[in-house]
């Protein structure tokens, strides 16, 4: 079956808006790395298409590359939202703010 | 084919694992000190290398990876970046009992802005950019205790997976108009194939890969993190990431326009000319408002990033050399003066507030010299390695046809005037009636070290400026793809 690039370009703008949205929207650590992980996963979408388009695996390589880099953000990222919750039991960035100006 | 050219990238590679092994080691005595020392020995066997292998192009691993004369001059850069934050954070009260995976994050930080600036491809590049922002993310957030600390990590991983996510789509749109990820690849495409240069796909990718390098560079408006995450984060940190992170994004917007994409340069020179004016101004004004020197310094090197922008947006070999030159001058006032804010820091609690220093220069007259020449030279002060830079950089921009930057650049310095002068007066201010005499400790040396060896650098690359200059000509040339 042969998809064409537009759907994947149509299918990884949605993601990538979705994401944005996302990350405008959401107030809690988790919702936003999730919302982060959506744009990553555009830009795979895209790339993926792109490499059957050309014809040419780096497109592929590349988006294994960004799993890999995806799923460390993810690690540290969780990693912090556990410190930050152990040392004040609530998740809400518009809080995180001893810092202004 | 000459996997040897790489072994500045082995040897930090090596290095960074052996430090990791050490920090799970347990050390006592005289041995505390071995990660920070094997770091450094690193680094100056890195920097050692970079000098040796200083020539005529070499590829290794088929092209990805480019060891020329613009990626070891950065390479030098970064180096002095970590061998400096390492220094800074020597003893750091704060950071006890981490210092070895401290020193390791550096060094992973530091590998990842070398792989940045070596990089021939678009795969590599982004791994750089990666490995440099994660171990970033993790350093800004070291001192768990400490909520600012992770305030500061928080912030700067989320805006910071922001960026990468658009870096993403900037370079899979790029990859999509052009076929390929090697940017030799994209060079050659860009300017065989009729019709390219007008795809709008390829417009949205340089914009989107613009927005994402600005996350990293913290130009405007997607600054919005770096006075928090330098406010927050130890300042040691904060050094490495004002100056390593900067030089490392400015290489990367070097390598994809000024080298890649020179064919499209129609499509991006006023993007970035448009971006760099709105940084400058935005920047200075911020920095107007500051009472933590800290914060203002933060404020400043997005000011700073605005300078550095220019030499990106004439898109000239000229305008690379003098960005490249400026990028060292840079790095040298900046050192220099959170070196000093480091110092007042570990005497006083709450040492980064601009209170804090008033009187400083009396007590600790070499630390308020070396804090005047850093601000004077950011501020762009004649006889100094910044007026040296900026002067090259605003002259470019007139070569470039592009006049309205340098002047828009010489308004915004001399509004800076006002804030690092500021700081300069409060410095060699009497102290006020009544006040206690300011808690003052034995200055560390490694501390010390930073800062005169800044506050001399600042100096010494106004007045030799020539030797340093041929240096930067060498690189910008190399950014040329043949």
């Amino acid at each position: 079956m042969n998809v064409p690039i537009e759907a994947y370009l149509m299918l990884s703008l949605g993601l990538l808006v979705l994401g944005l949205i996302g990350v405008m929207r959401r107030r809690n650590p988790l919702m936003l790395l999730l919302s982060v992980e959506l744009m990553l996963n555009a830009g795979n979408v895209s790339l993926i298409g792109f490499s059957r388009l050309w014809d040419d695996p780096s497109g592929q390589v590349f988006a294994l590359v960004v799993m890999v880099v995806a799923a460390a953000e993810v690690v540290i990222g969780l990693g912090l939202v556990v410190a930050i919750f152990r040392s004040r039991s609530n998740l809400d960035v518009d809080e995180l703010s001893s810092m202004k100006g | 084919m000459n996997a040897g050219a790489a072994l500045t990238l082995y040897v930090m590679g090596a290095v960074t694992v052996l430090v990791f092994l050490l920090a799970v080691t347990p050390l006592r005595g005289r041995w505390r000190r071995l990660p920070e020392i094997v770091g450094l020995a690193g680094v100056a066997a890195t920097a050692g290398i970079a000098v040796a292998q200083w020539g005529e192009r070499q590829v290794a691993f088929a092209g990805e990876i480019q060891i020329d004369r613009f990626s070891l001059l950065m390479t030098w850069i970064v180096m002095i970046a970590a061998a400096a934050s390492i220094l800074l954070a020597w003893g750091e009260p704060a950071a006890a009992g981490r210092r070895p995976e401290f020193t390791g994050l550096v060094l992973a930080a530091a590998t990842g802005m070398m792989l940045t600036v070596m990089s021939g491809n678009l795969i590599i590049l982004f791994i750089g950019i990666e490995l440099l922002s994660v171990s970033l993310y993790i350093l800004c957030a070291i001192e768990v205790t400490r909520e600012g600390s992770l305030e500061s990590g928080i912030k700067y991983l989320i805006t910071g997976s922001i960026g990468t996510a658009i870096l993403i789509y900037g370079f899979s749109l790029l990859y999509g108009v052009t076929g390929t990820t090697s940017l030799a690849g994209i060079a050659e495409r860009l300017g065989t194939v009729d019709g390219l240069l007008d795809e709008p796909l390829l417009v949205a990718a340089i914009a989107l890969i613009v927005v994402a390098l600005g996350f990293k560079a913290s130009a405007v408006p997607f600054h919005m993190w770096t006075p928090d995450v330098y406010q927050g984060a130890p300042t040691p940190v904060t050094a490495l990431m004002s100056t390593g992170t900067k030089a490392a994004a400015m290489g990367a917007f070097l390598l994809l326009f000024t080298g890649a994409t020179q064919q499209a340069a129609g499509d991006w020179r006023g993007l970035i000319g448009a971006l760099a004016v709105a940084t400058m101004v935005v920047g200075n004004v911020g920095a107007l408002l500051q009472d933590n020197v800290k914060r203002m310094l933060a404020w400043s090197s997005v000011a700073q990033a605005g300078y550095l922008l220019i030499g990106v947006a004439v898109g000239t070999l000229a305008g690379a050399e003098s960005l490249i030159y400026y990028l060292f001058a840079y790095v040298a006032m900046t050192l220099a003066s959170f070196a000093i804010v480091i110092l007042r820091e570990r005497e006083v609690e709450d040492g980064d507030r601009l209170v804090a220093f008033t009187g400083y220069g009396r007590a600790r007259p070499w630390a308020g010299v070396v804090m005047t020449l850093a601000l004077l030279s950011l501020a762009g002060f004649p006889p100094l390695a910044g007026f040296v830079g900026k002067f090259l950089l605003f002259g470019s921009a007139v070569d470039a046809d592009m006049a309205w930057l340098a002047i828009v650049g010489a308004v915004a310095s001399a509004v800076s005037v006002v804030y690092y002068l500021r700081v300069v007066i409060t410095m060699w201010a009497p102290q006020p009636d009544g006040a206690a005499e300011p808690r003052r400790l034995q200055v560390p040396a490694s501390v010390a070290t930073v800062a005169v060896a800044g506050a001399v650098a600042v100096v010494g690359l106004a007045i030799w400026a020539q030797p340093l200059l041929d240096l930067c000509a060498g690189a910008a040339r190399a950014l040329i793809i043949p």
